[in-house]
């Protein structure tokens, strides 16, 4: 009898203990500890960050070779964007999330190769996933097909990007700058029938089309968006290479959109001049490779820091000299997570830390 | 001392069984061909001739000694594999379609599917007719889609030798030899895919592991998910590699492999937990048998952990008879036996190595480590868990170092902060996943406290890992490996009889 209640004693005190622990140490409690000391440091503005629950974070995975980062919203909605080459994601959603917590609400596939796909498989066995947003771009790999699979499996919607349009979740704003059109295959005859039956347009279009199938220009299927809160944002490139960076460049001039929001249009305004593009943070195309991230977009962009998510002694050489000294010599910081690890970013909405 | 050898006849039979395993070894060492079959049968059947006529103990001895070396080199010649056209090995270096059946459940891990498959037929490019051709294949493939043990596929392929790093010690040839595999494809193509009929006791057991692993990965998440696993049912494929590379830093990676190391550094520790809440020595020694079997069995009951596990249960019995003669004598039969199945695990599975050096530790060095170490509390079994583990370290640290070229220094201090713990662990990871088992919401609810401590153990090998020093990188030869253990080995006797010694005051 005594060596029972013992044993149930010992239980109970490791089952408290866990829950006690898992709390402090996850996505809540942690975000508003966090989140006083942040205060604390910057006492400017502080009338907006009055509830503990109104700040963003951001934290890009230390994934190896490879794509995949957690955005929590400061309504405490989660979005995942792109899995990591393999199961790690697992692991870093199980150190950021609470035990208890098996819902992802937003799964974004910039584009489907390996190295930003085969984690998202994972996560959709084990997770709960709200909604998948993706290019609609068809891909022929076994990985890619699974995927597929595995979201008709579970019923789950899937959003195709196919124009310029913003969404609010939790709070925040996911501007979704390309693809500019249709990129699944059944719509492709649609779009080229709306160009108006131009036969040049057509004909380019399906060139296009055939190159997006060869690897390399997969990348420029990349679901590319803005996140913001508040004045703070966040520039996701996938691996959109230099050709995408300048589709985006033409129309930085035209800011006015007919799907932006209200508030997004009067703060384009407000920001005199400025791109659309301009953001504070930007996750740096194509792991810093030198097919991405020019000197025209970057200055466009204007980010004050820049995160190349990247292997350490990849095969591929990423990131770039070149693109590493670019970003220097424009007076932008560059967080490697082959470097630091995770990084974690926190916004209140005015300022990024 | 050769005339008590022959006058006692269980040192007769256990010098018989070494001559056989040093026979094993000789011939793996010096890699005789399957030419030498005939000869070494012939020599040997002379030699049971003589040993069987012979009058004299001390004559008998001798040639008793020589015949089972014989035998021993014959029984490796006759694991090399025959290159006839019956053989898969025959076509390496062709393009070829084999059918086949999949004989183990695939291993998916570091982005690839790994399937080994008993070839049955062969067409051969460029010649039409198909030929029967046996032996073992092994596909590397992309992870999806996943294949099951027991499905029939047809795959088209260039047959290939393993490949070899070069410059390094570890043979990846030998790796697989060990377990019969001689030929890798490496570009395969999938032709044809059916459900063939398999083992249904094995589809079982695998079925109801997946079920277990599936229930677990519920209540727990990755990384835990994967640990509790591992130290449940040795499922270690499943940890990130980042882990498993921690693990093995901080010299802690026998907690999760199945080996009999770890079983028998496991049960030992959950033998030491029973008593030390107190059960009554009968009764823990049955619960933990009853922990191997459950073990073996969800491990995959595969040859390798089958060894593990008579490794483990050999270990338990030693402990609890506390006759450490005897059980030297009955791992030296396990050993001849499962070197008569398999002679190739001598030299080419560090598993088995392993096993076999750390049980030896258990049994000849927990006595002299418990006089050491008599001044620490033997709480919740605290003290038999470390003296068990640190005897293990001490017998397994040489071959380690020598295997896989890495010395941890904080193996000492890893193992004393987390191996106390791991019977604990298994009990609440067992408890959750019970109560997942009968109502998810309550293993979920459970969860928590196995998570507790999985999460301690992860941060501590964590941080351990994490020094630039906490293991070293580490060549050493082959005759230092040899000195090493005789120092070890004189040390402990020098040990023992000073012990001896005292008691006699």
């Amino acid at each position: 009898m005594k060596k029972i209640l013992f044993s149930l004693l010992i239980f109970t005190a490791f089952l408290i203990g866990g829950w006690w622990i898992n709390s402090f140490r996850s996505f809540g409690p942690s975000a508003v500890l966090n989140k006083v000391n942040f205060l604390k440091s910057n006492k400017v503005n502080s009338a907006n960050v009055n509830s503990p629950a109104s700040a963003l974070k951001v934290i890009f995975f230390d994934i190896g070779q490879g794509d995949s980062a957690l955005i929590l919203t400061p309504q405490g909605k989660k979005i995942l964007v792109d899995g990591g080459p393999d199961d790690k994601v697992l692991s870093k959603l199980g150190k950021y999330l609470p035990l208890r917590d098996k819902k992802i609400d937003v799964m974004i596939l910039t584009h489907p190769h390996a190295d930003h796909l085969e984690g998202l498989i994972s996560v959709l066995r084990r997770y709960e996933v709200g909604e998948v947003y993706y290019s609609g771009m068809i891909h022929t790999t076994a990985g890619f097909l699974e995927w597929l699979k595995l979201i008709k499996e579970k019923d789950i919607s899937m959003k195709i990007i196919k124009k310029r349009e913003t969404v609010e979740i939790g709070g925040v704003n996911l501007d979704f700058l390309y693809p500019d059109r249709d990129l699944s295959l059944g719509a492709v005859s649609s779009a080229a029938g709306t160009a108006g039956g131009n036969g040049a347009t057509d004909i380019s279009d399906s060139e296009q089309e055939s190159k997006y199938k060869s690897n390399g220009n997969l990348n420029n299927t990349s679901v590319v968006f803005k996140l913001s809160f508040g004045r703070t944002s966040f520039l996701f490139m996938g691996d959109a290479e230099k050709e995408v960076e300048e589709i985006l460049l033409k129309k930085c001039g035209d800011n006015i959109n007919d799907n932006i929001k209200e508030e997004a249009l009067n703060k384009v305004k407000t920001e005199n001049g400025d791109c659309f593009l301009k953001a504070d943070v930007l996750k740096a195309g194509h792991h810093g490779s030198h097919t991405s991230s020019g000197e025209e977009f970057l200055r466009a962009v204007k980010p004050k820091q820049a995160i190349i998510s990247v292997g350490k002694d990849n095969d591929y050489g990423h990131p770039h000299l070149r693109v590493l000294r670019r970003l220097e010599r424009l007076g932008i910081k560059i967080l490697r997570t082959d470097e630091i690890g995770d990084i974690e970013m926190m916004s209140d909405g005015m300022i990024i830390k | 001392m050769f005339q008590k050898i022959a006058g006692s006849k269980s040192n007769f039979f256990a010098a018989l069984l070494f001559s056989f395993v040093f026979g094993v070894f000789a011939a793996g060492f010096i890699n005789f061909g399957n030419r030498f079959f005939w000869p070494f049968f012939l020599i040997s059947f002379i030699l049971t001739a003589l040993f069987l006529t012979e009058k004299i103990k001390r004559k008998q001895l001798f040639l008793g000694c020589v015949l089972f070396f014989f035998f021993g080199l014959w029984r490796f010649v006759l694991s090399q594999p025959s290159q006839s056209p019956k053989n898969l090995i025959y076509y390496i270096g062709r393009q070829a379609q084999v059918a086949g059946e999949i004989i183990s459940e695939p291993v998916t891990r570091n982005g690839s599917q790994k399937i080994v498959l008993a070839s049955q037929r062969i067409i051969i490019a460029g010649l039409a007719e198909q030929r029967s051709a046996r032996g073992k294949l092994l596909i590397l493939l992309e992870p999806h889609p996943a294949y099951f043990y027991g499905q029939k596929i047809t795959v088209d392929c260039a047959l290939e030798k393993p490949f070899q790093k070069t410059g390094e010690r570890f043979s990846y040839a030998d790796y697989l030899g060990k377990e019969g595999i001689w030929v890798v494809c490496l570009s395969p193509k999938i032709l044809s895919v059916e459900n063939g009929k398999s083992n249904i006791f094995v589809q079982g057991l695998i079925g109801f592991r997946n079920f277990l692993a599936g229930r677990l990965e519920e209540i727990l998440q990755e990384p835990y998910a994967a640990f509790a696993g591992g130290l449940l049912y040795g499922a270690r494929s499943n940890l990130p590699p980042d882990l498993t590379n921690a693990f093995n830093r901080t010299g802690l990676s026998h907690i999760v492999a199945v080996s009999g190391y770890n079983i028998s550094v496991i049960s030992a520790a959950l033998l030491a937990f029973l008593n030390g809440i107190g059960f009554s020595r009968k009764r823990s020694f049955k619960i933990s048998l009853f922990g191997i079997v459950f073990f073996v069995l969800f491990a995959g009951a595969s040859s390798s952990v089958v060894r593990a596990g008579i490794m483990g249960v050999l270990v338990l019995w030693a402990k609890n008879s506390g006759r450490s003669g005897s059980a030297g004598r009955v791992l030296l039969f396990t050993a001849f036996l499962m070197l008569i199945f398999n002679p190739r695990l001598l030299l080419f599975d560090a598993g088995f190595q392993l096993s076999f050096l750390s049980t030896i530790g258990l049994i000849y060095f927990t006595p002299v480590l418990e006089k050491i170490f008599y001044f620490l509390p033997s709480r919740l079994g605290l003290k038999d868990a470390l003296i068990t583990t640190f005897s293990a370290l001490l017998a397994t640290y040489p071959l380690i170092i020598y295997q896989f070229g890495r010395l941890s220094l904080v193996a000492p201090v890893a193992n004393l902060l987390i191996l106390p713990f791991i019977p604990l662990a298994m009990a609440l990871c067992f408890v959750s996943l019970f109560g997942a088992v009968i109502f998810l919401p309550l293993g979920q609810i459970f969860a928590y406290s196995a998570w507790f401590l999985l999460w301690y153990m992860i941060e501590v090998v964590n941080w351990l890992s994490g020094f630039e020093w906490s293991a070293l990188e580490l060549k050493i030869s082959g005759w230092s490996f040899v000195l090493f253990y005789i120092t070890i080995i004189l040390f402990i006797f020098y040990l023992k009889r000073k012990f001896n010694e005292k008691n006699s005051f």
